[in-house]
């Protein structure tokens, strides 16, 4: 039996930290506190509260909650590093919110990058940063020597410089920089299995809402969108126009030297691989496709109505072993519960899903 | 001696082969080759990478060494190579991109 908190009282002795408290109050005393506490309690409450709401997996309350608490959200919050070739990290800062640009383009990149990635995020989605937390979005360039990647590492951005013979430098990029912090968003969400198809999905899901900070940061429709991702990576000399195509996967490059994009456009082309952790970075190909059929069907901004569709999804449906199907029938009654059942939208996404073999 | 790395994975997924062979190697590099070699101890080392989830778009290495008939292949995520094999996978990435 759990003594009941008074609002404004201490919390109970046998607590000592929001995980515990989670575990002792039901939900509704978190609420109450969440609502009538002191600063101070509301905050551990909230935490409180996050943790065993997401545990149940009903994000759908917290949303109200968060709206309903005066914590302080703390805006965008930007660093960027500079690993000076090494690999130490983050490394020496040289770039902090609201400062001026400096001399590095690598470093105003990666901060304007992660600002165009946070303000999609916020402004279309009401999403405070990678948590949702308003968590300062942590960037280190210049990392290694040559280093012909990007990745997020748990906890931060990492860029490599490009060797500067077949790749640029990776922050140059917008849709590659969005990419890597939708990594950071799905590890606080569905936290999709990095293998096989939910693997292939969590770099789908990465490469969709990177094209999509890049389309709105240009103020694009889903007609006039490239949707390519990393356009303008390679360096001139090699033969192909991106990393991939989301609209013709498999046709962004076929170079002597980097060889041929190995993207499958639908399910009868899926490849059956132990590389690339079950080819993630290859049938990604076949959810980026129907994003775009969707999308172009739906037509205008495609964050709006086939992006809030797929954010919505990810936020509050998929699970770390969602494979394809599941992703498909999930975006399709997302869609039905945000637009109706006989939506355009509905039947936009269903027949995106059909035409990639997936549904 | 001859030592191959091909890496794979990473944002582009593009794999991509380097090499550093002793015979076209200068000697004192061929020397310093040898040593990062014998210094990585790839005999001790497993096969195959363990498995490590959630690690988006990292590198994977798989470093050959053919020498006097004998050849030794391991597959390493670059995250998870010891010190002294982060070496000479840095040394034959400098060597073979010049
Ligand atoms: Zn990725």
């Amino acid at each position: 039996m759990v003594t009941e908190p008074q609002p404004g009282g201490a919390a109970p002795s046998r607590c000592h930290g929001p995980h515990s408290i989670a575990c002792i109050l039901p939900p509704h005393m978190l609420r109450a506190i969440v609502e009538r506490g002191s600063p101070e309690q509301r905050a551990w409450a909230l935490q409180a509260l996050t943790v065993s709401e997401r545990i149940r997996g009903r994000r759908e309350l917290l949303g109200d909650l968060a709206a309903m608490t005066a914590l302080p959200t703390g805006g965008k919050q930007r660093a960027v590093y500079d690993a000076r070739h090494g690999s130490q990290l983050p490394g020496t800062l040289v770039r902090s919110e609201g400062q001026r640009p400096v001399k590095d383009v690598a470093a105003n990149e990666a901060y304007d990058g992660s600002g165009s990635t946070w303000d999609l995020y916020h402004d279309a989605y009401g999403r405070s940063s990678v948590d949702d937390r308003g968590m300062p979005l942590v960037s280190t360039v210049h990392y290694r020597v040559g280093y012909d990647n990007a990745f997020w590492d748990g906890s931060q951005m990492v860029y490599g410089d490009g060797d500067g013979k077949l790749f640029e430098r990776f922050t140059k990029c917008l849709d590659v920089i969005a990419h890597e912090l939708t990594h950071g968003v799905i590890q606080y969400e569905a936290s999709l299995d990095y293998a096989d198809q939910p693997g292939a999905l969590n770099e789908s899901f990465c490469d969709v809402f990177g094209s999509l900070v890049k389309q709105w940061s240009l103020g694009q429709t889903a007609e006039k969108a490239d949707w390519l991702i990393g356009a303008g990576i390679f360096r001139p000399g090699v033969t192909g126009v991106a990393l991939r195509s989301m609209a013709a996967p498999g046709t962004a490059y076929d170079d002597p030297v980097l060889g041929k994009d190995p993207q499958p456009a639908d399910m009868a082309n899926y490849v059956e691989t132990a590389d690339d952790n079950g080819g993630v970075h290859i049938n990604s190909g076949i959810p980026n496709r129907a994003f775009y059929l969707a999308a172009t069907a739906i037509k205008g901004h495609a964050w709006e109505t086939a992006g809030k569709i797929w954010y919505v999804t990810l936020r509050d449906r998929l699970r770390p072993d969602s494979d394809f199907r599941a992703a498909a029938t999930l975006t399709v009654a997302v869609a039905a519960e945000l637009f109706g059942t006989r939506s355009a939208p509905v039947g936009a996404v269903r027949a995106a899903w059909k035409k990639v073999g997936v549904l | 001696m001859r030592v191959r790395l091909e890496r794979s994975g990473g944002f582009a997924n593009i794999r991509r082969t380097f090499t550093a062979d002793t015979k076209t190697l200068a000697t004192v590099q061929g020397e310093e080759l040898r040593h990062l070699v014998e210094a990585a101890d790839l005999a001790h080392f497993p096969e195959e990478p363990t498995p490590r989830p959630g690690r988006p778009d990292r590198f994977y290495y798989r470093v050959t060494i053919e020498h006097e008939r004998a050849e030794r292949s391991i597959t390493v995520a670059e995250d998870s190579a010891p010190e002294a094999l982060q070496r000479l996978i840095d040394w034959v990435l400098r060597i073979a991109q010049g």
